[in-house]
């Protein structure tokens, strides 16, 4: 074999390139701490790297969503609270109403009443981060005033029922408030179904028990009358325990999803809800569509009323009685009594709330060291590893020079 | 047999090693000259002198000046040369294009896409707030930016490789025009019998350099003239030579000869490399990232303009996005003026964040080839990834076999200085022995005469 001094060159000159590209590759992850600093460094191993970081964002704004969910929350459980000890108090105020020693001084209870409305007025409009806790989505302004020319208490928002939605983790989102609707007001939920086979102008009927601020009962009656296809016109009226019609009103646009059966507006919106008032008879609550369904099957109407009356025109339906000397009505206590109930299944609600946020944020906190770890291992160097490989790559880089330095300059020239 | 024949052997050795210490003399000159191949002078010995009983030896001479080198290594070294230049253009452009995505980083595009839509999730929270939509139109101003300076650097590269291209065409004409030259030189210097020696290698050496632009094919008639065609189609030989051009037809580029329009079949070679990205892989990349961008648009505009925005009156109908065209992913200039046309709410209520959540969702949607625009992102990434790696490995697999080529031919043809001065010296010893025989021979004679 013939070994001419350019093969001897270019030998040495090829290994002593590989070693130098060696150490500049060691050298590189040595500064940046990292194997993968290009996605071709290891392209599975870059694209498993970028999907723990997508992971890693979405768990970071998930568990920053959390955070800030469970503040709100907390606030409104505190204003809750807050809440039920006022309707303690008025408890405690309407049950010493029953002592004789009370009969000829009412006005202290009047008082006592009105500064507890005063004082569940201002938690109902209890506000965290400049957003209304039970003002539901429309929480840019204070849910409740009170209207000192008719002497009630009015709600402000146009969506004091909306759901405040947060995502928590991928695909789950999570409601977070607890609205004024389902804490504060009546709600007469309107549930089963319409038969969608019932003929154009058929008319499908229920009645049930509505109440007003004293707790007095009055009849309410729905019909729906087919007026097209998935298209009713709603009629409502109020009758009075002496069946004297005190309301009555046509709705002449509600409409289905032709599809899934599903309420979808009433006169074109979405919103479902009627606010039903009667300020003669302190009648107000709200008719509720939303669960409402028409369907392929016997007509089938029911409701569900969430509270016979709201609270606040409650309490100053009793205020105003003992300002006229009289004690309030059992069935205007028993609205109290149940409020508290009421209030007492609310804070249930957010405590549950509470609870399930807490349980996702620990899941999020393992998943954030999961990913953590396989970004870790994808691309965080072994330090030991690459100081060693360094130092071989550097002898073998030193071997080869003195090696290059001895044989190189040698010929046959050096020894004539 | 003559006493004066004794002068003339003397005299031939030392003509003809005084002729192979100028053989040695230039290979030695030219032991670091890569191109050169060593030479051998070839001895001979002389017609003999018949006699009756006897035929007497007459001197030797120098028959000829071999140039040592093996085709098939040549062969075989433009082979490789080929696949090399090939994997080493795709790898060097590929790598400048993965350089533009900065991934993984939080600059990268992956991270700013999460970024656009965590600015949903975010915006959702508080759907009012001025400065979370602030943030939002911020993370798709970012990523616009981004998009664009993917795009343009990929456009760029594209129209850097058509540059190159041209530039590489125009050597390889330079190279043929020269072959031909040098075919020609060869041609008349076999047909009067001159040594062609170190024609044959400037005609190697521009073969070799021709193979790392384009797949060549090689065949080396009687008189030593190379004949050449790129990609099917004739190149050069001694009489002729084409120039060939770079052609464009519907966004492609093609290598043709000036004239007829007959397109090389290329496929090896830099100029191969060239080509191929920019008719094919650099297009596709920007096709993908096009897709990539037009399925953001859509879809968010698409939810975007369901919401209605906190302008007064409640607007709906708007468009986050009103235009994607060559990179540019352009932002609805009102919600550029004024974030409140951001459209958040599906009902128009103030707190509603329905149109947030949902585009916040769109991160988690498989909206297109079904797959989340991540997933595509990635996909995309990883195959340009996997292509420069699969060039690299290519690139190292063929620069280890020219490697193993090139010292083949240097063992072949490569002077060895250790060699050289050996024949140096044996040269020399047999000069003087000649010169020697002269003062022999000169002795004899000088007898001789004293004797007359």
């Amino acid at each position: 074999m013939r070994i001419p001094d350019s093969l001897l060159q270019n030998n040495f000159l090829f290994h002593l390139n590989r070693n130098r590209k060696n150490i500049s590759d060691i050298q590189t992850q040595l500064a940046t701490q990292s194997q993968v600093n290009k996605p071709s460094d290891n392209p599975l191993g870059n694209a498993r790297i970028m999907r723990m970081q997508e992971q890693l964002n979405s768990i970071y704004s998930y568990q920053n969503n959390i955070k800030y969910a469970g503040l709100v929350l907390d606030d409104s459980t505190l204003s809750m609270q807050a809440m039920q000890d006022e309707i303690l108090k008025v408890q405690l105020q309407l049950t010493q109403l029953n002592s004789a020693v009370v009969d000829d001084n009412l006005q202290p209870f009047a008082d006592s009443i009105d500064s507890s409305i005063a004082i569940l007025l201002e938690l109902a409009n209890s506000d965290f981060d400049g957003q209304y806790n039970f003002g539901g989505t429309d929480n840019g302004i204070k849910p409740f005033y009170y209207d000192e020319a008719n002497k009630r208490v009015v709600a402000n928002s146009s969506n004091m029922g909306g759901d405040r939605l947060v995502k928590i983790s991928s695909g789950i989102t999570q409601k977070f408030n607890i609205t004024g609707k389902e804490l504060f007001q009546s709600v007469y939920s309107q549930t089963g179904n319409l038969d969608s086979n019932a003929a154009v102008g058929s008319v499908q009927n229920n009645t049930s028990t509505v109440y007003d601020a004293e707790g007095n009962k009055y009849t309410f009656n729905v019909s729906y009358t087919k007026t097209a296809e998935n298209t009713y016109a709603l009629n409502y009226s109020i009758l009075d325990s002496n069946s004297n019609e005190i309301e009555n009103k046509t709705i002449s646009d509600v409409k289905f999803n032709a599809e899934s059966g599903k309420f979808e507006s009433i006169d074109g919106d979405s919103l479902g809800e009627i606010q039903i008032q009667n300020f003669d008879n302190k009648i107000d609550f709200i008719m509720d569509l939303n669960a409402f369904t028409e369907k392929d099957a016997a007509s089938s109407i029911n409701s569900k009323l969430s509270q016979n009356a709201d609270i606040f025109n409650t309490l100053i339906g009793i205020r105003e009685k003992l300002l006229s000397g009289e004690k309030p009505t059992p069935d205007q206590v028993d609205i109290v009594n149940k409020f508290n109930k009421h209030i007492l299944n609310k804070l249930s609600m957010a405590g549950g709330i509470s609870n399930k946020l807490q349980a996702t944020e620990q899941i999020l906190t393992h998943r954030e060291m999961d990913a953590l770890e396989i970004i870790s291992l994808e691309k965080d160097i072994d330090f030991g590893k690459a100081i060693y490989e360094l130092e071989t790559a550097q002898f073998s880089l030193d071997a080869s020079y003195r090696i290059s330095a001895m044989i190189l300059p040698k010929s046959l020239l050096d020894y004539l | 047999m003559a006493l004066s024949s004794i002068f003339t052997i003397a005299k031939s050795s030392l003509f003809a090693h005084q002729q192979a210490l100028a053989v040695t003399s230039a290979n030695l000159a030219n032991a670091n000259n890569p191109a050169y191949s060593r030479q051998v002078a070839l001895f001979a010995t002389m017609p003999p002198d018949h006699r009756a009983t006897f035929s007497f030896g007459t001197g030797v001479n120098v028959q000829d000046v071999l140039r040592i080198r093996n085709n098939v290594t040549d062969v075989q070294i433009r082979a490789n040369n080929q696949g090399y230049y090939d994997a080493n253009k795709r790898s060097a452009v590929l790598s400048q294009v993965e350089a533009l995505f900065t991934e993984p980083s939080e600059f990268g595009l992956s991270n700013l896409l999460n970024g656009f839509f965590n600015s949903w999730d975010k915006l959702a929270f508080d759907p009012q707030s001025l400065s979370l939509r602030t943030d939002v139109v911020q993370s798709a101003q970012v990523l616009s930016e981004k998009i664009s300076n993917v795009y343009s650097g990929i456009t760029q590269s594209r129209s850097d490789t058509r540059a190159e291209a041209t530039e590489v065409t125009s050597r390889i004409n330079g190279i043929l025009q020269q072959l031909n030259i040098v075919n020609k030189q060869i041609y008349e210097g076999a047909v009067v019998g001159n040594s062609v020696n170190d024609l044959l290698d400037s005609r190697d050496t521009m073969l070799e350099e021709l193979s790392q632009y384009v797949n060549i094919n090689v065949s080396i008639d009687e008189n030593q003239v190379a004949n050449v065609s790129i990609g099917g189609v004739f190149a050069v030989d001694s009489l002729h030579y084409k120039e060939f051009k770079i052609d464009q037809k519907n966004d492609k580029i093609f290598l043709t000869t000036d004239g007829s329009e007959t397109t090389a079949s290329l496929n090896g070679g830099s100029l191969n490399a060239l080509l191929k990205l920019y008719s094919n892989e650099l297009p596709e990349q920007l096709a993908l990232l096009d897709e990539l961008s037009f399925a953001l648009m859509q879809n968010v505009n698409s939810i975007h303009s369901q919401g209605f925005a906190i302008t007064d009156p409640p607007l709906t109908g708007i468009d986050f996005f009103t235009n994607y065209e060559s990179g540019k992913l352009e932002i609805n200039q009102d919600i550029l003026d004024d974030p409140s046309y951001i459209a958040v709410s599906e009902d128009g209520m103030d707190g509603d964040n329905t149109i947030a959540l949902k585009l916040a969702e769109l991160k988690n949607s498989k909206i297109l080839n079904n797959r989340t625009l991540s997933e595509n992102y990635s996909k995309f990434i990883t195959d340009v990834a996997n292509e420069i790696r699969l060039q690299n490995q290519n690139m190292e697999s063929y620069s280890l076999g020219l490697v193993q080529l090139q010292q083949t031919k240097l063992e072949y043809s490569g002077v060895s200085t250790d060699e050289e001065m050996m024949n140096v010296m044996k040269y020399q010893r047999s000069y003087d022995a000649a010169a020697k025989l002269i003062n022999v021979a000169d002795e004899l004679m000088q007898t001789l005469l004293t004797l007359v």
